[in-house]
């Protein structure tokens, strides 16, 4: 969470949406803000999945959606990071920030009632994403390791749901996952004639955009008017990339070790290969509703095991290939979210949610420092007719965690972060 | 008497626990260290305060909250004279950086120096040796009985003793491997460290020790090649598909050969280079080289000294720092600090100084943290040592309140006279 920053853009053809959304906003680097009404709710919505982002929430949700739906809406989030040093390096009197930028990730949905039993629907979202950037590159002592991590991507996910009765629907969508990653750090050198540490090189690793594929699936059941239950599952997706090494060479401050330096570094853009499986989750939830009042309980877990390491591979140089290692274990969160109609144009929202981090210590990095969250939520919505607009806030608190002397790279010391973000969507039947 | 069995449980519970518990806390009120040049803070060839202040023992008394931690300081450029870098191209140039030695400052401490440790002496001298070398056995000890005897009488209450590298040390930096010349006698060592650990013991102070690092993995002896490198690439030159050999005393050095580093100047004069090839034709002289025979000795001699302080310590209860290790893991994966990986490398490594023997302050920093993380084992509670300040890496904040350190000042001055220690260098 430390920086993150989204960008998106959009490609008149291919419409393709580039974001990476930050990491603040779920453990690890997932992504769990993907329409302002579920977001009211804290996200605890996989048993309503009552709007087109049921096509991210729970597939099945879009058979008992009404008419034609266009739901589309975006997330300002404002994230907020700090590192302080432990001993032995960098040492408890270093500070660092996060480069904090604002984000944006979007969603847009469209749903399509085929007849009473079919629908189909089509979404862009974003499960998963990540920038982190530290402030004052030229300085930050971390940049060895990392100065910018981004990961950046977006699903466009067909799905399809079915009403096997009236109070019973399954859904089963296409996970079409683009993705890119870039990795910007500098190369240490020791300068023989003072014998310490120089900046050699700026190395930025970039990948193309690439894709991989999953499925997702969900089902939901309202057993009475008053109860519904969702249970829904999006399967880990692979994703391997291809992209290029480049080696800017910085001056050290003596031309003879600035020649050395040079001829040593890779000419030209090395081609680079690395993969990312990125985590299956699986959601349940049960929402209940009492006269005004509509609550809601989810539990997600995630397949963070997917993630062990980051392997770079330099098909031309082989001795510049490394592994990031990560380790991470399957995760839970848990996401509770309560409703109050307030008459027919107007309803409030509230939520809290806790998501665990899938991270070991000695994986707390300046890649990706993560650590537990809580959410606090706070929404809203207005309808009239065919309109509806959703508007939510979160701040999102990390737990303040230390490295426990245990980092891979003997950056150690302790992460601490927060996050603000606001949602809009806008929903509109036809 | 109702109390009684109460009593008794809680002393039976309380009883594993102190059985197995964790060491006593150590009392740092008086600290003392034993040793060579490695003990001492010498950097570049030289003892010179701008290091002193960051030997190992000295991080480890400021860790400590010491404030009165004496040394036997020796003003700038130090003696010997420091050495430093003067160019690397189109060959790496070390040099003294001054051509006047710099002078003892604290002469005149009327009780012992905290930091015995004397550059160049082997365990033999730490026991026994006063003075009378007309060098730094006499400025450091002054006469006033050995290392061993001055920190006896001082009734220490903490003692780190780092003592027996010079005892294989010179073999590697002679090129020869004679036992009782170069190398101590492994009997001799075996029983002058049990005199050592006993004496030690019998202050009641807590005693720590280090075994020795394998002089064969130091950049002195590893970083030139015994083979002929075209100075232009730095890449062995190939002749019928492989290296040649360079010509040693015996003829063309078997591989497995160790070169050292004070065979540069005679590589620059053509010397050990094949006629055909553009040398000389005539051999290096056994002093700069290490045959594989003469290696193996001094690598077995190194175990077998160990496997001496390992018995004697343990039986004395002394914890041991495995410095052997420590030179072993830079030697093979380097140390990461920070993401910059330390090698042994010689000038590029980090750790290294110019003498491709004795450490950098970075180096000493590292045992430092070495020798805490042992005692914070044992019962001590020492922060470590913020490497920061000696990695040369920029923080963007305020760093007033780190520990004032003295940096490295190559003045761009020019000394003319370049003395022979190291003059030349084939490859960085």
């Amino acid at each position: 969470m430390l920086s993150a920053s989204l960008r998106w853009s959009a490609a008149a053809a291919a419409a393709l949406l580039l974001l990476a959304a930050h990491r603040s906003e779920a453990a690890g680097f997932a992504i769990f803000e993907q329409g302002a009404r579920g977001m009211g709710f804290a996200g605890a919505y996989t048993a309503q999945a009552a709007d087109g982002s049921a096509i991210f929430h729970n597939a099945a949700g879009i058979a008992f959606l009404k008419d034609r739906q266009l739901y589309i809406g975006g997330t300002l989030i404002r994230p907020s990071a700090a590192f302080t040093g432990a001993e032995p390096f960098p040492g408890p009197t270093v500070t660092e920030k996060g480069d904090v930028g604002l984000l944006v990730p979007p969603s847009a949905y469209y749903t399509h009632p085929f007849s009473e039993r079919v629908a189909f629907g089509v979404g862009l979202h974003t499960p998963f994403g990540l920038e982190t950037k530290w402030a004052d590159p030229d300085n930050y002592s971390g940049r060895f390791i990392s100065t910018r991590a981004a990961l950046k991507g977006f699903s466009v996910n067909p799905t399809i749901a079915f009403k096997l009765e009236d109070r019973l629907a399954v859904g089963v969508g296409l996970d079409v996952r683009f993705s890119s990653l870039q990795l910007d750090r500098r190369v240490p050198v020791v300068n023989p004639f003072t014998q310490r540490i120089v900046d050699g090189a700026a190395v930025h690793l970039k990948s193309d955009t690439n894709t991989g594929f999953g499925f997702n699936v969900g089902v939901l059941a309202k057993p009475s008017e008053t109860l519904s239950i969702g249970a829904s599952y999006r399967h880990k997706v692979k994703v391997d990339y291809s992209g290029e090494a480049t080696f800017e060479p910085l001056s050290t401050g003596n031309s003879d070790l600035d020649l050395r330096v040079r001829a040593s570094l890779p000419s030209g853009a090395l081609p680079l290969a690395t993969s990312i499986e990125f985590p299956g989750f699986a959601s349940f939830g049960f929402a209940k509703t009492f006269g005004d009042w509509t609550f809601e309980a989810d539990v997600n877990w995630y397949q963070w095991n997917t993630f062990e390491s980051l392997r770079l591979t330099f098909e031309t140089d082989p001795r510049l290939n490394e592994t990031i290692e990560e380790d991470y274990s399957n995760s839970f969160q848990y996401r509770f979210g309560l409703e109050r109609v307030l008459n027919d144009s107007w309803a409030m929202r509230g939520g809290y949610f806790f998501d665990e981090t899938p991270s070991p210590a000695a994986s707390m990095s300046p890649i990706l420092p993560d650590s537990n969250r809580h959410g606090f939520c706070l929404g809203g919505s207005w309808t009239s007719g065919t309109v509806r607009l959703d508007a939510a806030a979160w701040y999102v608190r990390a737990a303040e965690r230390s490295t426990e002397g245990a980092n891979r790279d003997s950056y150690n010391g302790t992460y601490k972060s927060h996050a603000l973000t606001l949602g809009v969507s806008l929903g509109y039947s036809f | 008497m109702r109390h009684l069995p109460k009593t008794l449980f809680l002393v039976l519970l309380a009883a594993p626990a102190l059985a197995q518990g964790t060491a006593p806390t150590i009392n740092f009120a008086n600290y003392y260290s034993i040793g060579d040049s490695l003990a001492s803070g010498f950097v570049s060839g030289s003892l010179v305060v701008t290091h002193q202040v960051n030997s190992a023992p000295a991080h480890i008394a400021r860790q400590a909250g010491i404030t009165d931690f004496q040394i036997p300081s020796i003003s700038e450029p130090g003696i010997p004279i420091e050495l430093r870098l003067t160019a690397i191209s189109p060959a790496p140039i070390i040099a003294p950086k001054a051509t006047a030695l710099g002078a003892p400052t604290n002469l005149g401490l009327t009780r012992s120096y905290n930091n015995l440790a004397v550059p160049g002496a082997t365990l033999a001298d730490a026991l026994v040796r006063i003075g009378g070398d007309n060098g730094l056995h006499d400025l450091i000890l002054r006469r006033r009985g050995s290392q061993v005897a001055q920190t006896v009488a001082a009734r220490p209450s903490v003692i780190t003793v780092w003592i027996g590298n010079n005892d294989v040390l010179g073999a590697a930096v002679r090129g020869q491997a004679i036992d009782g010349v170069t190398l101590t006698p492994a009997a001799a060592f075996r029983s002058g460290f049990q005199t050592l650990i006993t004496t030690l013991n019998a202050t009641g102070a807590r005693v720590f020790a280090a075994n020795l690092p394998d002089v064969t993995s130091i950049p002195f002896v590893t970083t030139i090649p015994p083979v002929v490198v075209n100075p232009s690439t730095g890449q062995p030159v190939m002749l019928n598909g492989s290296p040649v050999p360079l010509i040693g005393p015996s003829g063309p050095l078997p591989t497995g050969s160790l070169v050292t580093l004070a065979a540069s100047s005679l590589l620059a004069q053509g010397v050990g280079i094949p006629t055909a090839l553009g040398g000389r034709g005539t051999p290096l002289p056994d002093e700069v080289v290490l045959d594989p025979t003469e290696r193996a000795t001094i690598v077995d001699r190194v175990a077998v000294n160990n496997q001496a302080i390992r018995d004697i310590c343990a039986t004395a209860n002394v914890p041991v720092l495995d410095m052997n290790a420590l030179l072993r893991t830079l030697s093979t994966q380097g140390q990461v600090v920070g993401g910059v990986t330390y090698t042994n490398a010689f000038l590029t490594g980090g750790i290294f100084s110019y003498d491709g023997v004795h450490p950098t302050e970075m180096g000493y920093a590292i045992v430092a943290n070495e020798w805490i993380r042992m005692m914070n084992a044992n019962g001590g509670s020492l922060p470590e040592v913020d490497l920061l300040p000696f990695t040369g890496i920029s923080a963007p904040v305020s760093r007033s309140s780190v520990v004032p350190h003295t940096a490295w000042e190559f003045t761009p001055e020019a000394y003319a006279a370049l003395l022979a220690a190291f003059p030349t260098v084939d490859r960085p």
